[in-house]
């Protein structure tokens, strides 16, 4: 090596070793730049290593946020299923409606406290009986409804509404259109008694899709959707959807506010043919005037709930009226 | 001074270098060659979530628009089999053949993703029914779970019984037997934990 060097061999002693010298640390800078890389990348495997067990440590926390909720819509739907059971069951009064509401919502709070205690969560349930407020479950069939007659009163005396259906018949609605309606098809009736009535039109337009059309005040109605016939079609008044579409602006006082009470009325039903189904909560005392098979029922329910872990403490009260609409 | 020894303190370094670069070298390797879908690494890390996530988003759009309680539901109470043959009673190769089994199938089953639909009920939710069961999941695997309550006066969905209710089936005016015993009061019949488990093939 030391031959290749220039003037290494000029016989300098002293000064030639320097010069050898300073030749030599060529390969210090050489193995200190290759430990300078060596080490970036060490660096490099450490930040992901670190990066990934953050990744690691941080998702339990977002586990234990969705369990409070989780909690809360398992409560809301239950209590909700429950308050719609009981009517469905027909209890013969209102105390033996609220008893079975009150009974399932502490068969609730036993079920769920079970089931989260293995997962190490402390849950908590509990119906105010206060809260349970009375209502009245309505059904009946459209054409036999009592009245021998064409028009009948599905609710007198309304302060709210909540899981209004009517199911009708494709083939017995009678074919005309929006500027007909009014005085061709069947439709439900609100009327709030001070001059505000809307009018929901179910009938069959153009190319026999069931049609519904809400109107105000006896005005020329405007269609907001319609549907392929099926073999039974459900208009969902308070849900807001035909058959098994979404179907905005259907709820009658998306129309304008109407005022409470209202009476609710089906009209024209030798145009039509199925059944109706609703639970309203009467504006004074518990019961309303109906030409239909009227029952007691539970209107709604609040119930108190709380969810505890090691992290994470979460309470609140819900008030559960299934089918409700938002306005 | 000869030469050769002032290279000594070069060699030292050059031994730690050589060192060092093997150490490293051997963990970026370990790190690097393991990344597979189903190896503990970031990039698999996000996998779980993201089908965590998916899910449980089926979980809550199927029972929100009510194809997870017509899934379950989906029960033929006189061969005892959520399938048309009696042997398995569960479906093995996709979902049921209802919305709820084309969504599982739509999301996951078209991705190579399989999955197993387990429902536990009774009591404590101690008692466990397969609908959906395709093997043994992998360590990679994750879960997904939704309670859908049942009451009394629910209808099977499965062809032929449609008219049957729970309540039927339960006190013996229906022939046959439904999978989940009434272990709850009043009008509602049971709260059905449905366990999604998903892994990629």
């Amino acid at each position: 090596m030391a031959a290749v060097i220039p003037g290494a061999s000029d016989g300098d002693g002293p000064r030639g070793d320097r010069r050898f010298r300073d030749a030599d640390r060529g390969q210090l800078l050489l193995i200190s730049g290759l430990v300078v890389a060596v080490s970036l990348v060490a660096l490099v495997v450490l930040l992901n290593a670190s990066i990934y067990s953050e990744n690691v440590a941080t998702r339990g926390i977002e586990a234990a946020d969705g369990e409070a909720l989780e909690v809360r819509a398992a409560a809301v739907e239950e209590t909700g299923k429950l308050i719609d059971g009981t009517n469905r069951n027909r209890p013969a009064n209102h105390s033996e409606a609220t008893a079975a509401v009150e009974e399932g919502i502490a068969d609730l709070d036993e079920y769920l406290a079970r089931a989260y205690a293995d997962r190490g969560g402390v849950t908590r349930v509990s119906g105010d009986p206060s809260s349970i407020r009375a209502g009245r479950y309505v059904t009946g069939n459209l054409t036999a409804n009592g009245t021998g007659d064409s028009n009948a009163t599905l609710a007198d005396g309304v302060a709210q509404t909540r899981g209004f259906v009517v199911e009708v018949d494709p083939d017995e609605l009678a074919p005309t259109d929006a500027a007909g309606a009014p005085t061709d098809a069947f439709y439900i009736e609100f009327d709030d008694g001070v001059n505000e009535t809307r009018e929901v039109y179910v009938y069959n337009g153009t190319g026999d899709n069931v049609t519904v059309a809400v109107g105000q005040n006896g005005s020329a109605p405007t269609v907001v959707c319609s549907t392929p016939t099926a073999d039974r079609v459900a208009v969902d008044l308070t849900g807001g959807t035909l058959g098994d579409e979404r179907c905005p602006g259907l709820w009658a006082t998306s129309a304008g506010a109407l005022g409470a009470p209202y009476d609710v009325a089906i009209e024209r039903t030798d145009k039509a043919n199925g059944t109706v189904t609703a639970t309203v909560r009467p504006d004074s005392g518990d019961a309303v005037g109906s030409d239909l098979t009227s029952s007691p029922a539970v209107y709604d329910a609040e119930i108190d709930l709380s969810y505890r872990t090691a992290e994470l403490r979460f309470e609140t009260t819900v008030r559960v009226a299934p089918g409700e609409p938002d306005a | 001074m000869p030469p050769s020894e002032d290279r000594a303190q070069a060699h030292t370094l050059e031994a730690f270098a050589a060192a060092i670069l093997i150490v490293a070298g051997l963990t970026f390797a370990l790190q690097a060659t393991a990344v597979t879908p189903l190896s503990a690494s970031t990039s698999n890390q996000h996998l779980e979530n993201q089908q965590r996530a998916v899910a449980d988003d089926l979980l809550e759009t199927s029972a929100a628009n009510g194809d997870l309680e017509a899934a379950i539901l989906r029960w033929d109470p006189v061969n005892e089999t959520f399938t048309d043959s009696r042997s398995p009673s569960y479906f093995t190769s996709g979902g049921p053949p209802n919305a709820f089994g084309e969504a599982l199938n739509a999301t996951f089953g078209e991705r190579r993703i399989a999955f197993n639909v387990h429902i536990r009920h009774g009591p404590d939710n101690a008692d466990e029914t397969k609908l959906v069961d395709m093997g043994s999941p992998s360590d990679n695997a994750v879960t997904a779970t939704r309670t859908v309550v049942l009451t009394d006066d629910a209808n099977l969905t499965a062809p032929g019984h449609g008219n049957t209710t729970l309540r039927a089936l339960s006190n013996g005016s229906e022939p046959g037997e439904f999978y989940a015993a009434d272990a709850a009061v009043g009008a509602i019949y049971d709260r059905m934990e449905v366990r999604i488990v998903v892994w990629q093939l």
